[in-house]
């Protein structure tokens, strides 16, 4: 067991930051299922734009969380 | 033996109902006159008053319905959410006259900022795409209104065209004099409480078109 002494604020920090991307990444994933289900409602053009736009996003917050557990 | 009874105007009626009957050019339906009456109206895909799509589709939608007008709220009224886009774009660059988060590593504040421009698109394509699918959709059979409340909620509301009894046109304030937009309410015959397009370009157009349907449909 790790004693709470050579536990840093540094890594406190890192684990509230790395733990709010994790929840940017699900709000980013329901962002996804929401444009799904809204460009199934309608077809009105512009879908596959819209689509693209939201998996970028995702993939963005994936790839800040990788980064943010690098470089932290 | 001749009728001799038969005067002659009504003869010559009847022979204008004939040359019309065999006419080669049909005569243009109510729905095309709506067409040709509203041609100035762009057909972007962005357009808040978009008549004709081409490839509309929606969620229901009969084999032979068609599409003649999909409303959104007036580009005016996504005033606020792009000025409030643009203040959080320039929110890291404020960093440098206010600089709250130099007491972090400099890892940390890059991390920090990449996050808020992330939040920044996030929340700018939220309201881009609820203006968006937020429609309301006339066609040549009823009216739908499609809103989806947040990210998960949907509600779709639809009243058949030859149902609605009354469409009132609500223009309340200076900006929606100014940019000519409001709401139009519509009344329909069933239970449930009507249809509201909000904050839609000319009401009194839309109004106009709702009248004309009605009367193609013989709902007047």
């Amino acid at each position: 067991m790790i004693p709470l002494t050579t536990i840093s604020v540094r890594s406190v920090v890192k684990g509230f930051v790395l733990f709010a991307m994790f929840v940017y990444i699900v709000f980013a994933f329901v962002i996804v299922k929401q444009t799904k289900i809204m460009t199934q409602t309608l077809e009105i053009g512009f879908e596959n734009g819209i689509k693209i736009i939201a998996w970028m996003h995702f993939l963005f917050a994936i790839g800040l969380l990788f980064l943010s557990f690098v470089i932290l | 033996m001749p009728d001799i009874f038969i005067s002659d105007n009504l003869n010559k009626n009847q022979d204008l109902e004939v040359e019309q009957i065999n006419s080669p050019t049909p005569q243009p339906s109510k729905v095309q006159h709506l067409s040709e009456e509203f041609q100035e109206f762009s057909t972007n895909i962005l357009s808040a008053f978009r008549l004709n799509p081409k490839k509309a589709k929606f969620i229901n939608k009969g084999p032979d319905e068609k599409i003649i007008l999909i409303l959104r709220r007036h580009p005016f009224t996504n005033l606020g959410w792009i000025a409030i886009t643009i203040a959080m774009l320039f929110g890291p660059a404020a960093l440098v006259i206010f600089p709250i988060l130099s007491f972090l590593p400099d890892n940390y504040q890059f991390v920090a900022v990449i996050g808020w421009y992330m939040i920044t698109v996030a929340f700018a394509f939220e309201n881009f795409i609820s203006w968006f699918f937020n429609v309301n959709i006339i066609t040549n059979e009823r009216v739908v209104d499609v809103n989806f409340v947040n990210l998960i909620y949907r509600e779709t509301s639809e009243a058949e065209v030859g149902q609605i009894q009354e469409a009132q046109v609500r223009v309340g304030s200076v900006r929606r004099t100014l940019f000519n937009y409001g709401d139009v309410a519509i009344q329909t015959a069933s239970e449930k409480s009507g249809i509201l397009f909000e904050a839609v370009p000319y009401p009194d157009r839309v109004t106009k078109i709702l009248r004309d349907l009605r009367i193609a449909k013989g709902g007047i």
